[in-house]
């Protein structure tokens, strides 16, 4: 999948995650936001390939996990 | 304040009971306890909605912070972590069945809890269930997504 499509998932997913894991009140925004952008981009990319939504979620969820390191790097001082 | 007439009383004593049964073995409940008989007000019926809720979610939030944790850690392989993800998905399995009937009851009756609504629970379930994914996905399962991922 191409990073400028896969980068804001990655974003968004990782800003809603950290919110919730500090127990900020706007996280369940946040993961409304990432949930319509991971549906958007599931529609355009995934779909017309065949995959269902949990597959889709399933590999974003992995590459999230690869890149979870670098994003905690990304945000820290933010 | 909730009507009374909003309030079935079946479908409070069936939660009541699933409620005790679920948490009773693992956390103290106290509380609960003290609805011997089949609940009478709205106001029980959404004390104990609401502390199951609370339990649920934070029994939720630690098994999603040990996934990513478990992330943290860069995902080690290994008969240590084969019975670490067996140990977590004997946790997660019936958190997400009682996450998934505590989720039908709300739809159906919203104003039985103050503390999560439906919309919240529901993206609590689709993360619980993914932390169960990155967790308990293995090297090869991983590597397989990442390639399925590329060729997108």
């Amino acid at each position: 999948m191409r990073d400028e499509l896969l980068d804001p998932l990655m974003v968004a997913l990782h800003l809603f995650r950290e919110a919730r894991a500090k127990g900020e009140p706007d996280y369940g925004d946040l993961l409304e936001a990432y949930e319509q952008l991971l549906l958007k981009t599931f529609h355009e990319v995934a779909e017309p390939k065949g995959l269902t939504l949990p597959n889709f979620r399933f590999l974003i969820n992995q590459a999230y996990r690869e890149r979870r390191p670098q994003l905690l790097k990304q945000f820290k001082n933010r | 304040m909730v009507a009374p007439s909003t309030v079935d009383p079946e479908t409070v004593r069936g939660m009541t009971q699933y409620v005790r049964g679920t948490f009773s073995q693992r956390t103290a409940l106290p509380t609960v306890e003290r609805f011997s008989s089949p609940l009478s007000t709205p106001a029980d019926a959404t004390y104990v909605y609401d502390l199951a809720l609370k339990v649920w979610e934070h029994t939720a939030l630690q098994l999603i912070q040990i996934a990513d944790n478990f992330m943290d850690a860069g995902a080690p392989e290994g008969p240590v972590i084969e019975k670490d993800r067996e140990e977590f998905k004997a946790s997660l399995d019936p958190l997400m069945e009682c996450g998934q009937v505590i989720l039908g009851i709300l739809e159906n009756n919203p104003q039985l809890s103050n503390h999560m609504g439906p919309r919240k629970l529901r993206g609590l379930l689709t993360e619980l269930e993914l932390a169960g994914h990155v967790f308990c996905a293995t090297q090869d399962q991983h590597n397989h997504a990442m390639t399925a991922l590329a060729d997108l």
